[in-house]
């Protein structure tokens, strides 16, 4: 049903959205828990598992009362350019910088953006969320990338403290 | 594993994204843990799969007889099933396995309750979101100590609430896991009300009861003495 390549994607996505390896690998398992209680199996399980970590995540964070996602800004420009998000170059300690910056949302997008690399239309379509929503989470994250590359260019040993999660 | 080698290069940020998290994996024992789950329900497929006969165009006409036949008894037998719920019925060795292990693994990780007090009805008014009121259990509480409080959490993907007590004359606590139950996903189950007798296994180290009373499932778990 699933290789162990398939639950390193899942546990990672599920990584993506909780930022902690414990809660992550709680997350994956209370999801094959669901998935094999299914009756009728899914044709593309990685996918459908993939909803159910996402499900679950959320009745967490409704039950802690913590608002998962932010909803979107209305000021937040919608035509963000990709292409300009596919040349940035980066150092690669500053990934997990700019993780620790990033709320679940942007986390997510980010991981189905690069690791999945999905188009932003296939992210839109597999939250169900306006296409314009995750160009404004992509154009976000860059913003964040740009802040952290500036401060670490004017004090190159300054140590960012987390932001958002 | 975290890679501790500092990496001077720049790349793309997709790059790097995907290189951070091929650095973060689940280890061999997760792996292996998550696997058995998958396999177990893959076996209960393939059980089922094996039953079908395989049958030439020449035998369909029989075969189909013979399916409305089986569909007549099953339905019969069905009645004759539920009345069998009871002391000595036949359970799911691999669901009360699946059970044992998942409690025993969330009651080791004591997670912070979410709700604490001494008072059931206290806690029971907590769990607002459930689908189900839990219950005191006449089984249980006939060796607990005080209550200490309750979190949500799941039993194979059921959303169940998660009661905790101090186990009698000691400092430790016990764990009480009620849930509706769905004899569909949890399977033939000892209900105490039709005398049947809780199943005592062990996982992790720990003493697990399984048992159904007042339409819930019920599952505790506590240090060996």
């Amino acid at each position: 049903m699933l290789d162990n390549s398939a639950l390193q994607q899942l546990y990672r996505y599920a990584l993506s959205l909780t930022a902690e390896p414990a809660a992550a690998e709680d997350l994956l398992q209370g999801a094959l828990e669901k998935l094999i209680a299914q009756q009728e199996k899914p044709q593309q399980v990685q996918a459908y598992t993939r909803r159910i970590i996402r499900n679950q995540f959320i009745d967490q964070c409704r039950r802690a009362k913590i608002i998962a996602f932010e909803s979107l800004q209305e000021h937040e420009p919608v035509n963000m350019d990709t292409q300009s998000l596919e040349e940035l170059v980066v150092m690669q300690d500053w990934v997990e910088k700019l993780l620790q910056h990033l709320n679940n949302a942007e986390r997510e997008v980010l991981y189905m953006w690069a690791v999945l690399e999905y188009s932003t239309s296939e992210i839109a379509h597999e939250l169900k969320q306006p296409r314009g929503t995750i160009l404004s989470r992509l154009y976000r994250i860059r913003k964040k990338l740009e802040q952290i590359k500036g401060d670490l260019e004017e004090n190159p040993n300054a140590s960012l403290g987390q932001d958002a999660r | 594993m975290k890679n501790t080698s500092i990496d001077h290069q720049k790349k793309l940020l997709k790059q790097a994204t995907q290189e951070y998290y091929k650095q973060h994996s689940l280890d061999a024992a997760a792996l292996a843990n998550m696997q058995t789950l998958l396999a177990s329900s893959v076996q209960e497929e393939r059980s089922s799969v094996d039953d079908v006969p395989q049958m030439r165009s020449g035998g369909r006409r029989l075969f189909t007889l013979a399916m409305a036949a089986s569909i007549f008894c099953f339905v019969f037998t069905l009645g004759l099933w539920f009345k069998a719920i009871g002391p000595g019925a036949v359970t799911s060795d691999q669901m009360v396995e699946a059970i044992a292990m998942e409690v025993s693994k969330n009651h080791l990780k004591m997670k912070p309750l979410e709700v604490s007090s001494d008072d059931f009805s206290s806690v029971r008014d907590y769990f607002s979101e459930l689908d189900f009121s839990p219950t005191r259990s006449d089984y249980f509480l006939a060796d607990a100590g005080p209550m200490l409080g309750g979190r949500y959490c799941s039993i194979q993907g059921v959303t169940a609430a998660q009661l905790r007590y101090q186990v009698q004359g000691s400092n430790q606590s016990q764990s009480l896991y009620e849930t509706t139950y769905d004899i569909a996903v949890f399977g033939e189950l000892p209900v105490i009300e039709k005398d049947g007798i809780p199943i005592k296994t062990f996982a992790r180290g720990l003493a697990v009861d399984i048992w159904v009373e007042k339409g819930l499932l019920m599952v505790s778990v506590r240090d060996m003495p």
